[in-house]
């Protein structure tokens, strides 16, 4: 029997599911397996002891308030074909009801065959999802992103992305909580993302 | 002729008379009892059912890998978010190896019962005699031939 007992720990052992610490990403609302616990600095999964608590970048804060059309971060009068990112610090969303404005001047007289304006938005899945959104001079939504994160991503974040042709004008780009996203109710209600804008020609 | 005649039963009176083979020349064997039938039922019950049970054990241990390998990140980054799919995948991995324990414990006490009932349920041996003074019959066309097997000494 104790020959039994020895071949059957052999087999526990054998055919065990072997997660290590660090080695998945936080799932959404920041799911991970039994024995671990989602690192909110790092988006892993890790053992208990070595998790850390959200906590926003700190550039992220120099742009609040920044919850209203009038207190919205001024990007300026965009030029065309302008490829580098426009928005370099990373920002964040620590709270309900948290939203960051981004305004900026839009000036059609572009040349080109396709000016438009490309506007990525890049956050951890493991917390709230963030939606994008493209507003006019009065703050009514003229756009959402939508989803376009890549299969083949490796990064453990979600991307959403928007791609509009614009007249002349004033504009702004919200970010914030998407509405009814899950957020382990209520327990993870935060988020930071990077944002990648553009302003190519074709 | 008389003179071979003479010589032959000459030579047959100084031969020793034939005698029926001693009982010392019996030949005896020690075989084993044959089992009864339903003492050959229960071993093969105990055994086939020790197979059967080992058997599943053995497909329930390869899902149990087969499911773990898809979620082992062998101690590297995997780049994967962990899901609900791979959730469930990893606790099917769980279920799937617990069932081959107790599928191979069976199996084992099973196996361990048949041993124990081969051994204890033996029936022995007996004596086979070979008696070489039995009588012989030889069937011929039209009858027989009797007769008997002896030595001379």
């Amino acid at each position: 029997m104790r020959a039994l007992a020895v071949a059957a720990a052999a087999l526990a052992a054998a055919c065990s599911p072997e997660i290590g610490t660090g080695t998945y990403f936080c799932g959404p609302e920041r799911l991970c397996p039994p024995h671990l616990e989602c690192n909110d600095l790092t988006i892993t999964c890790e053992v208990p002891a070595e998790t850390e608590s959200f906590v926003c970048p700190s550039s992220a804060n120099l742009a609040e308030p920044d919850n209203d059309l009038g207190s919205a971060r001024d990007l300026g009068t965009l030029s065309c074909g302008v490829l580098d990112p426009l928005i370099d610090d990373p920002g964040c969303v620590p709270e309900p009801g948290d939203v960051d404005l981004y305004k900026f001047e839009y000036d059609d007289d572009c040349s080109g065959a396709d000016p438009h304006i490309n506007v990525v938005v890049r956050f951890p899945i493991a917390h709230v999802p963030l939606t994008l959104e493209l507003l006019d001079a009065e703050g009514a939504v003229i756009q959402e992103a939508e989803l376009c994160t890549s299969t083949a991503d490796r990064t453990g974040t979600d991307r959403v992305c928007l791609e509009s042709r614009l007249a002349s004008g004033t504009y702004y780009l919200q970010i914030r909580a998407a509405d009814g996203a899950p957020d382990c109710d209520g327990t993870c209600h935060y988020n930071r993302y990077l944002v990648a804008f553009s302003l190519p020609l074709s | 002729m008389r003179l071979l005649l003479v010589l032959s039963l000459a030579a047959l009176a100084a031969t020793p008379a034939p005698a029926l083979a001693q009982a010392s020349d019996d030949i005896s064997f020690k075989v084993d009892k044959e089992r009864t039938g339903s003492n050959k039922i229960v071993l093969a019950s105990l055994g086939g059912a020790a197979a059967v049970f080992t058997g599943v054990g053995v497909l329930f241990t390869l899902d149990s890998k087969s499911k773990s390998e898809e979620v082992n990140s062998g101690g590297l980054h995997t780049g994967l978010v962990w899901t609900a799919e791979r959730e469930d995948t990893r606790e099917s991995a769980i279920r799937s190896r617990n069932v081959a324990i107790v599928n191979y414990s069976i199996g084992g006490a099973l196996t361990l019962a048949t041993i124990i009932y081969y051994i204890a349920t033996d029936p022995g041996e007996e004596v086979v005699i070979y008696n070489s003074r039995a009588p012989t019959i030889t069937p011929v066309a039209g009858g027989a031939v009797f007769g008997a097997r002896w030595s001379w000494q």
